[in-house]
């Protein structure tokens, strides 16, 4: 067994930082799934998640040193970079929202075709309903996109989603929930979901 | 259990996640006594059956591996770097270079500066010690027959000869910088003078606590008694020169003044 395979992520970027190839390879195949998939799923493009995860890693490796070991796991801090750099590429401004806006009206599909009607998942193979889904995903407002990603397909805790959101866990669970309903609404074109939906204030929870 | 309490725990009741157990049993109870809380949950499991596939093939698509090999490029890249930075000193050490050789610039001419001041008002009163030679001095003021002779008021002590290169130096800097200092004032008339050569018997310069010096002119010729070459030529003529005389008046050492 290789000594690396043993040593925790924070080992690993200290022999990363003092030259040791094998701790940068090390670390790499560890994390680069993580900052990958949440790059693919929050902005669909596979070339956009491979440029987003190169970026994250160079930023490991030119400014190591800034990592605090007391705010989180470097797991945490990786993907708080990812986060930045997906914001940054997608538009930081589209996550703005003014908070006088009706959240029923915020929350409208932006484009008409990925509107999903009848019982698509009943009717479609496999992988084409796993796409509409990623669809329906793609479709959310980034502030709810971005916890369903987290807590739904990377499994983070409510906690975890906060630390790295850098809000109340209340706002991940309240912007869950509203997810969820928007999805079943799009996946199902049903009327799910859109009882009682709380209003969200983004601009609590922008990181 | 009522229906809003259920609505608030349905989706890690979906989920199943880690939750408390107790509440989970309620939350089952009631899903069982109602049947649109019921509906809800069927839906909320679909959706994360649905959400669970898209994860676990977000979780098999495989990432380039070209990937890899340019991070690798670049960490190696980095790697080479620093070594090259530091064999070209990085920029703090470089400031601490630039600091330390000013330090030393001003230290070399603050003693330069000392050294000449010592000097010059060790010549103005006139001075010598058991050294090789004193520091040459320049007579401020032009040779006056009548005029008292200067008196030597300090001597080098004997246990802090100064070694002959660094008394050359000086002699040559002392030179360079009475020269300066005359060419800067037309009154002040030109002056040169040697080290002082021994007349005693043995050839050796004692040290004096106190003494006085002469100013004489003599005949060029009277060098040679002194062991102190000269041109022939000009034998007939006279020169000056500054005569060390001890408390026990006798003269203990020469210099010549141009």
């Amino acid at each position: 067994m290789n000594a690396f395979e043993t040593c925790s992520d924070e080992t690993l970027l200290r022999l990363m930082m003092a030259g040791h190839e094998e701790a940068f390879t090390r670390l790499y195949r560890r994390l680069r799934g993580v900052v990958y998939r949440f790059a693919r799923q929050m902005s669909g493009s596979s070339s956009v998640a491979e440029d987003v995860t190169q970026e994250v890693f160079l930023i490991l490796l030119r400014k190591a040193e800034l990592y605090d070991p007391q705010r989180g796991s470097l797991s945490t801090y990786l993907m708080r970079i990812t986060r930045n750099e997906i914001l940054r590429r997608l538009g930081r401004d589209r996550v703005y929202v003014s908070l006088a806006t009706d959240a029923r009206e915020e929350d409208e599909l932006p484009d008409e075709n990925l509107i999903v009607r009848g019982n698509p998942l009943g009717n479609l193979v496999r992988d084409e309903e796993i796409e509409i889904v990623r669809q329906a995903v793609l479709a959310l407002p980034l502030h709810y996109r971005e916890v369903v990603v987290l807590c739904e397909l990377e499994e983070m805790s409510y906690n975890e989603a906060a630390a790295l959101l850098g809000c109340a866990v209340g706002t991940v669970r309240s912007r869950l929930h509203r997810a969820r309903a928007l999805l079943k609404q799009r996946l199902r074109g049903g009327e799910a979901g859109e009882q009682d939906t709380p209003r969200v204030n983004r601009a609590s929870c922008l990181g | 259990m009522n229906c809003q309490d259920f609505e608030t725990i349905i989706i890690e009741v979906a989920r199943d996640r880690l939750m408390d157990a107790l509440e989970r049993e309620r939350a089952l109870e009631h899903v069982g006594a109602c049947a649109s809380c019921a509906t809800l949950l069927v839906e909320e499991r679909a959706l994360s059956r649905d959400l669970r596939a898209l994860s676990a093939q977000a979780g098999a698509e495989e990432i380039p591996a070209r990937l890899e090999t340019d991070l690798l490029t670049a960490f190696r890249q980095r790697a080479a770097a620093p070594s090259v930075a530091r064999a070209t000193a990085p920029g703090r050490r470089r400031w601490l270079l630039v600091a330390a050789a000013a330090l030393i610039t001003f230290g070399l001419s603050l003693a330069g500066w000392i050294a000449l001041t010592t000097e010059r008002e060790a010549a103005t009163t006139s001075s010598t010690d058991g050294g090789i030679a004193p520091t040459p001095a320049v007579s401020a003021t032009p040779e006056k027959p009548g005029q008292p002779p200067s008196q030597i008021v300090a001597v080098r002590r004997p246990d802090r000869p100064i070694p002959a290169s660094t008394t050359e130096k000086r002699q040559k800097r002392l030179a360079l910088a009475g020269a300066n200092r005359r060419s800067a004032s037309n009154d002040i008339p030109r002056e040169f003078v040697t080290r002082f050569f021994p007349i005693m018997q043995g050839g050796e310069l004692i040290p004096l606590e106190s003494g006085q010096i002469v100013r004489v002119r003599m005949p060029r010729s009277n060098l040679a008694t002194l062991g102190i070459p000269f041109n022939q030529e000009r034998a007939s003529e006279t020169i000056r020169a500054d005569v060390l005389v001890s408390n026990d008046g006798l003269a203990r050492a020469i210099r010549l003044v141009y």
